[in-house]
């Protein structure tokens, strides 16, 4: 099993390096064979694995960890001032400073810096499957942009290290490789965000790239107080061996900071709206099925230790807002890619809210949503890019009659959001259990069911025009 | 959805594009994957959700099918209403494609050149 696993970090890292130098033809078999392969590794994966597998690196990686770290960072303040970004600059210093001091402050040997269990299985999966699907619908969709043709290598290629970056996220049980792996999404979001150069590209590019730094920060942060409450090494396994223990409520809290901020939860949602400017292949791989599903894994990872504890009271109360708030505010977009983006926020409130509940059943429908929601928002992106390459549409009032000139797309279109909403698809299912399941919990949990309630009914639906 | 599939009527037979092989392969895939994973849910929730879910929360977690419905866990899922649905919204869809209703009247509002 050890090998397999090491091959979907591998086999994306080589992959995305022969991209830049191999030719068209050759590229295109590439990355279609390699997405194929990627899916049924994971599916092996999946089926194969029992229990949890833990596994260790040689020393030097750690050192390796630490120097990449540092590469990063110095990466992340070089932009700062090319850009003259003060948010980027001022978050980099922030993680500069709290990584340099906890380099002095970790534990020499790190052990077991990977875990692998059922739940990093399941969003192998998802990642290889979905990310696979994108990355040979940009086969064409990248052909068409107006840029070199170096730059459309770069392209696939970044697609490919995220697919490795993204399967070493979720594999990760050691908190500093965590970090690692958590900002180098946020390099990726940032590159592929910023794809396009122009003006505003760059803007929103530099949003996503200064929001998601605060979730490093909040990472940082968490890693400093587990060594500070002297519970040992930093990791999701030990943080979840001492969840009773009152001091650790607030490495928890952080991390579900990080989370938040990933999962573009109020008030960071800025970065997400604002990544819709990229390709559609970005929006689909980054934004929908595949990044953001960090937020609903990270808190899953942390669920036994977050459920029934005030940090995941205040979590479930501020998702039940984001939930309404961000609905709301999709009915009144015309950008067929915003009011995806706003569902995407919902749905992903959803989501983390029921993982941070924490019974069985709302981990069940965590999970269904976030598997159907990653389908069905990347079918939904993907035709985005259709309506807009082989269309020319852009806002939703313009697709009037595409039923005459695009029958399929618009049965397809249909599809997606029927498969989001209505029965028997599985985006309902997981809102039905979600739904039966908070109405037990305001029965049993009057103060938290009340939170909710007063948070779904009243404030999202006054609130949600201000903030939006 | 509405406007996707209003039709002004000049064009009753239905064409469907080309939109090449990549991007009609790719809808065809996640198509595919999409109604798979509705028609197979039940083996979807006992081999690829509770497993992951038992492992989370350190506990077994009974998925039982009792005739019609499928218990998951406390909660109860229906079964027949879902099948209904499943074979209910293709219907829908269907209709508002092919079937062209004869001697209505198909002119949009006037809004005074407006949109």
């Amino acid at each position: 099993m050890y090998p397999l696993i090491t091959s979907l970090f591998l086999v994306p890292v080589i992959v995305s390096g022969l991209l830049l130098i191999l030719p068209k033809s050759v590229a295109r078999i590439l990355v279609i064979t390699s997405s194929l392969v990627l899916a049924a590794l994971s599916l092996y994966v999946f089926i194969n694995l029992d229990g949890v597998l833990y596994f260790g690196v040689p020393h030097y990686v750690n050192d390796l960890v630490a120097v990449a770290d540092i590469v990063l960072l110095v990466y992340f303040g070089w932009i700062a001032l090319r850009r003259r970004s003060w948010q980027v600059g001022l978050m980099t210093v922030l993680q500069f400073g709290g990584l340099l001091y906890l380099l002095k402050i970790l534990p020499a040997d790190h052990s077991l810096q990977f875990m692998v269990d059922k739940l990093s299985a399941f969003m192998f999966l998802l990642i290889n499957v979905i990310s696979g699907i994108i990355a040979i619908y940009s086969l064409r969709y990248i052909d068409e942009e107006q840029c070199s043709s170096f730059r459309k290598k770069h392209f696939l290629s970044i697609l490919f290290w995220f697919i490795a970056v993204m399967n070493l996220v979720v594999s990760s049980n050691n908190l500093e490789y965590f970090f690692l792996f958590f900002e180098l999404t946020t390099l990726a979001s940032f590159l592929l965000i910023g794809f396009r150069k122009d003006e505003l590209s760059v803007k929103n590019a530099l949003t996503a790239l200064w929001m998601n730094q605060v979730g490093g920060v909040a990472i940082l942060a968490a890693i400093f107080f587990i060594i500070y409450n002297g519970y040992g090494e930093a990791t999701f396994s030990n943080l979840l061996a001492h969840a009773s223990a009152s001091g650790i409520m607030l490495p928890l809290a952080l991390l579900s900071v990080a989370a938040l901020i990933k999962g573009a939860q109020l008030p960071f949602s800025k970065w997400l709206l604002g990544a819709m400017v990229a390709p559609t292949p970005v929006s689909a791989l980054l934004h929908s099925s595949t990044m953001v599903k960090i937020a609903p894994f990270i808190i899953l990872r942390l669920s036994p230790a977050l459920k029934d504890t005030p940090v995941a009271t205040v979590v479930i109360a501020l998702t039940g807002f984001v939930f309404v708030a961000a609905a709301i505010s999709a009915l009144s977009q015309d950008n067929f890619k915003r009011i995806l983006a706003y569902s995407t926020i919902a749905l992903l409130a959803l989501m983390i809210m029921m993982a941070a509940v924490g019974t069985p059943v709302t981990i069940v429908a965590a999970l269904v949503l976030i598997l159907f929601h990653g389908m069905s928002k990347c079918l939904l992106f993907l035709n985005a890019g259709i309506l807009e390459r082989v269309f020319h549409l852009k806002q939703s009032s313009d697709m009037d009659r595409l039923g005459e000139s695009g029958p399929f797309t618009s049965l397809v279109i249909t599809i997606g959001f029927m498969s989001l909403l209505l029965p028997p698809f599985g985006a309902f299912i997981g809102k039905w259990l979600s739904i039966e399941t908070l109405g037990a919990l305001a029965t049993d949990k009057k103060l938290l069911g009340a939170l909710v309630i007063v948070a779904v009914a009243g404030g999202g639906a006054v609130l949600s025009p201000a903030l939006f | 959805m509405g406007l996707l599939i209003a039709r002004t009527g000049d064009h009753d037979k239905i064409r469907f594009e080309k939109t090449g092989l990549v991007y009609a392969g790719t809808m065809y895939v996640l198509l595919g994957l999409i109604i798979l994973s509705v028609l197979g849910l039940p083996l979807l929730l006992t081999g690829y959700f509770v497993p992951v879910t038992s492992q989370i929360a350190g506990m077994p977690v009974a998925v039982v099918m009792d005739g019609w419905n499928m218990h998951i866990g406390a909660m109860k899922l229906p079964m027949v209403p879902l099948l209904i649905a499943l074979f209910l919204l293709p219907v829908t869809i269907i209709t508002a494609l092919f079937i062209r209703f004869k001697n209505v009247d198909r002119v949009k509002e006037y809004m005074c050149g407006e949109k």
